[in-house]
């Protein structure tokens, strides 16, 4: 079996990551999943900055973030994300509760490389978060300079 | 016999004496002392009146000569006797015998011939003409004063000293007399010759000789003579005379005035110039030799025979209005002129003729304008470039408050606000450019000081060249208009004003409404979300531990999320279809229904349905839009037909004036038409849950969409007894492409 990658999940919403950790989890992903509680933090954890600054070099294999956060928003993250050299290229989804129109435009613009709408029923939802999990962090091959995590 | 007959008779002394006194002529006996001894009766006769007795008186009688004449009257009438006397001898003494004829007959002969020769010479000499004699030889025999005046010299002796050789001397081209004189000789009855002939100072003129040859017996010239008279003159008034008449006739046919000449007994045409026949329209061989009468060319002939003897009389008829037929049988106003002309011999009438229908039928339109604009209520007045007025109508005086004697004259400049006055120069300056000015609002000061508003048209006034000579401008009282627009004005700000803070109000509920349907999108569903997963977490760590009851429960729990989430799905398109831009396409509605009818794939398995779709037209529509529509529609047939065996769903459209009208028909439930007005609500249903499943936000989607698009929504339906809904949508019939009348008429 392929070595999982690193996952980050920016989620504000406890019950969300406890629910979308339980899918990846059913299917062994949970493991190398690191939780930020909004944008600052994201954007902390990535830029290697405040409580994150002792983190060893490399980005995630992937992003799932959520849009709407406090203090900065998933959009605003994605953004900052796009327009980094270093991060451009690390694949960003966005996982929220919305199919606004206008985020899913904003969203593209920005350059997201996936665009999902969680599922209302859990089922679904369990689904969709272990595909996406699967797929990003398994069969997926990130861009140089991912960190991998230990299997 | 005779000379026995003499001795016999004149030894008888009385028949000698009887012979002797009856004699015709005179006889008288005179002594040498000039006695008269004997006299007869025809002496005594005409001596009658000197002598009572003739015997005895004494004559003096010449000796010498055998003729001798007694002059003078011997009677009252002066007769003329010859006296010839003659020696006679009786008895040793001398006589005188004188023999008196009368030649009284004689002398007058010779008098008169004397006199007539005295004439002619005295012509010859004073005639006005050059009269001559030369000899063939080109010698001057004779010549008058004339002749030598004529050419140069102060005498005929003169010039006969001078004159060697007349050929050389007198001719221009010396060789011309010779030529004359063949010519002459060959034919006598030429007699008359034009040479150019040199004066003494060698100057030229042109002459003409008349000549006569005198001849001797066998037919020869002996010598020419003739008179010369100079017709350089008379040559040069004959150019004169034939370039006038030629001028003349240059006037005559290029004149743009119609001339005419006619007979004046019977009017009949004897030539009549271009301008004249253009009046009419004849052609010059239609007129001349014709009569006006015969022409029909006087609608009223008496005024003809008026003018005829107007000319006969005076001489002229002048400026006659006349009323004239053309050859095409209109009539034209003209106005005649003419005078008396006599032409071969005959008196005619050479009449001026100038056509002034246009000028009349100007004047009368001018009079008819004239007219209408005295009447006009508008204020017309006319002024010049400077602004000074020249005429102004009754609609003016009521505009403007000053009457005509009033106002003519004084500037334009008076009736402006004195801060608007410089506005004339710019008038003026457009129209200078030729422009017309239309509709120009200002304002104009009444007499009595008011301000007045107007709309004015101003425009230039051309003299027959085309320069601008003044200004025409009418004025229209507008104060009413004003007035109506202020208040228009006002009103349409007020409304502005309101539409704006109503647009203003509406933005903001607008943004609002965004930013809740944002919330809801994002924050409503999140928390059933957590109800959802946390109860489907519970049922697996309650799995084998939880009854029936239990489970039901957190299934109703389940049930009711979904329900809810399907709701704010609902909820959030139909939110989203009101603020979403349309985007119009051409669009075939029968694609579309076919596509929703093949989308359904669960919902009519197994079903009994017949699709009745008829001709659909391609309209111009947002095509996600009407593909809801239909879904809509045609969802609802299918599911509110489920209770019937066969399932029977018409899809149908209609033309009307500018919309066309779509509608779908159902055999289902049906509905009570009184909740008719209900249908197309949001979450307004007329059927429970459990029957028919739904959230009621279908139909009031449908009217939205028709709504944005410009259309309708109605339905009508019993209970039992089938439903049909129908929206409409406008068109036009010459759309862009014509699509519409072609797929109708497939």
């Amino acid at each position: 079996m392929e070595r999982l990658k690193s996952i980050l999940l920016a989620e504000d919403n406890h019950m969300d990551v406890e629910l979308t950790l339980e899918a990846l989890g059913r299917h062994n992903l949970a493991n190398e999943v690191e939780v930020v509680n909004d944008g600052a933090e994201a954007l902390e954890y990535l830029y290697r900055r405040g409580k994150f600054s002792s983190r060893p070099a490399g980005n995630p294999a992937v992003v799932l973030l959520d849009i709407k956060m406090p203090k900065v928003n998933g959009l605003e993250v994605l953004k900052e994300i796009k327009g980094d050299p270093n991060l451009k290229m690390m694949p960003v989804v966005v996982l929220t509760s919305s199919r606004e129109e206008s985020d899913l435009i904003r969203s593209y613009n920005l350059g997201v490389n996936a665009y999902v709408v969680k599922p209302l029923e859990f089922e679904e939802f369990v689904t969709a978060v272990s595909r996406l999990g699967v797929f990003w962090a398994i069969i997926n091959e990130p861009p140089p300079g991912s960190s991998r995590g230990i299997a | 016999m005779a000379d026995s007959f003499k001795v016999q008779y004149l030894e008888d002394a009385g028949l000698l004496r009887s012979l002797i006194d009856k004699s015709q002529d005179g006889m008288m006996l005179i002594d040498s002392r000039g006695i008269v001894l004997f006299a007869n009766a025809a002496a005594i006769a005409v001596f009658a009146d000197r002598y009572d007795h003739l015997v005895g008186a004494r004559f003096e009688i010449s000796n010498s000569s055998d003729d001798m004449e007694i002059i003078g009257p011997v009677r009252e009438d002066t007769r003329y006797f010859e006296m010839r006397a003659s020696e006679v001898r009786w008895r040793g003494q001398t006589y005188n015998l004188a023999v008196l004829r009368d030649i009284t007959g004689r002398k007058l002969v010779e008098q008169k011939l004397r006199i007539s020769e005295q004439n002619y010479r005295h012509l010859f000499e004073h005639a006005a003409l050059g009269i001559f004699q030369v000899s063939l030889r080109g010698e001057i025999k004779e010549a008058n004063h004339s002749f030598a005046r004529m050419f140069g010299y102060k005498s005929p002796q003169e010039m006969k000293e001078l004159v060697k050789k007349v050929d050389s001397d007198l001719f221009a081209d010396p060789s011309r007399r010779l030529q004359n004189i063949r010519q002459f000789q060959q034919n006598p009855a030429i007699g008359v010759f034009e040479n150019d002939y040199k004066r003494r100072d060698g100057s030229v003129f042109t002459g003409r000789a008349h000549l006569q040859s005198v001849r001797d017996a066998q037919g020869n010239i002996l010598h020419i003579e003739g008179f010369v008279e100079d017709i350089s003159e008379r040559r040069k008034s004959d150019e004169a005379l034939r370039k006038s008449e030629e001028r003349f006739s240059k006037v005559f046919s290029s004149s743009p005035v119609g001339i005419s000449i006619t007979t004046l007994s019977e009017g009949r045409f004897v030539d009549a110039n271009q301008a004249f026949l253009n009046v009419y329209g004849y052609a010059r061989d239609e007129v001349v030799g014709h009569t006006s009468s015969e022409l029909k060319m006087w609608v009223n002939p008496e005024v003809r025979d008026e003018i005829a003897s107007e000319i006969r009389e005076k001489g002229v008829a002048q400026e006659k209005e006349v009323t004239l037929r053309m050859k095409s049988g209109d009539l034209f106003t003209g106005i005649f002129s003419s005078e008396i002309i006599e032409i071969s011999g005959e008196d005619c009438m050479i009449g001026l003729l100038r056509d002034i229908t246009d000028q009349k039928l100007a004047y009368e339109a001018r009079s008819r304008l004239a007219v209408i604009v005295e009447s006009a209520s508008d204020a017309i007045l006319a002024k010049t470039l400077d602004g000074v007025i020249t005429a102004w109508n009754h609609g003016a005086e009521i505009l403007y408050g000053y009457s005509t004697a009033e106002i003519l004259g004084r500037n334009i400049r008076s009736l402006y606000p004195p801060e608007d006055v410089e506005e004339e120069d710019a008038i003026i300056k457009r129209l200078m450019n030729g422009e017309t000015v239309r509709q120009f609002e200002s304002v104009r000061i009444r007499k009595n000081g008011a301000p007045v508003d107007v709309s004015l048209t101003i425009s230039p006034i051309r003299d027959v060249e085309g320069r601008i000579v003044g200004v025409s401008q009418i004025a229209r009282d507008i104060s009413e208009r004003k007035k109506v627009e202020q208040q228009i004005r006002s009103l349409n700000e007020e409304l502005e004003k309101r539409v704006r803070e109503r647009t203003a109000q509406l933005e903001a509920a607008n943004k609002e409404l965004e930013a809740f349907s944002y919330s809801v999108s994002h924050d409503l569903r999140a928390p059933l979300r957590h109800i959802h997963g946390y109860s489907d977490l519970l049922t697996r760590s309650m799995e084998g531990k939880s009854d029936e009851k239990e489970l039901r429960y957190l299934k109703y729990i389940s049930d009711s999320v979904r329900e809810m989430g399907e709701l704010i799905d609902d909820l959030l398109a139909f939110s989203r279809m009101g603020r979403i831009e349309m985007r119009k396409t051409s669009v075939d509605l029968r694609m579309i229904v076919e596509g929703v009818i093949g989308s359904f794939g669960e919902e009519i398995s197994g079903r009994d349905i017949q699709w009745d779709i008829s001709d659909l037209p391609t309209v111009e529509a947002d095509a996600a839009m009407l593909r809801l529509v239909f879904q809509n529609l045609l969802g609802n047939a299918v599911k509110y037909t489920r209770p019937r065996p066969k399932a029977i769903i018409s899809i149908g459209s209609e033309f009307r004036s500018n919309e066309v009208i779509f509608s779908v028909k159902d055999n289902g439930v049906g509905f009570d038409m009184k909740y008719a007005n209900n249908l197309f609500g949001v979450f307004q249903r007329l059927h429970r849950a459990d029957e028919f499943e739904g959230t009621g936000i279908g139909l009031a989607n449908v009217r939205r969409i028709i709504h944005r698009h410009g259309g309708n929504t109605w339905a009508e339906g019993a209970t039992d007894h089938g439903a049909t809904f129908y929206f409409s949508l406008p068109y036009q019939k010459k759309g862009q492409d014509g699509t519409l009348e072609e797929h109708t008429s497939r």
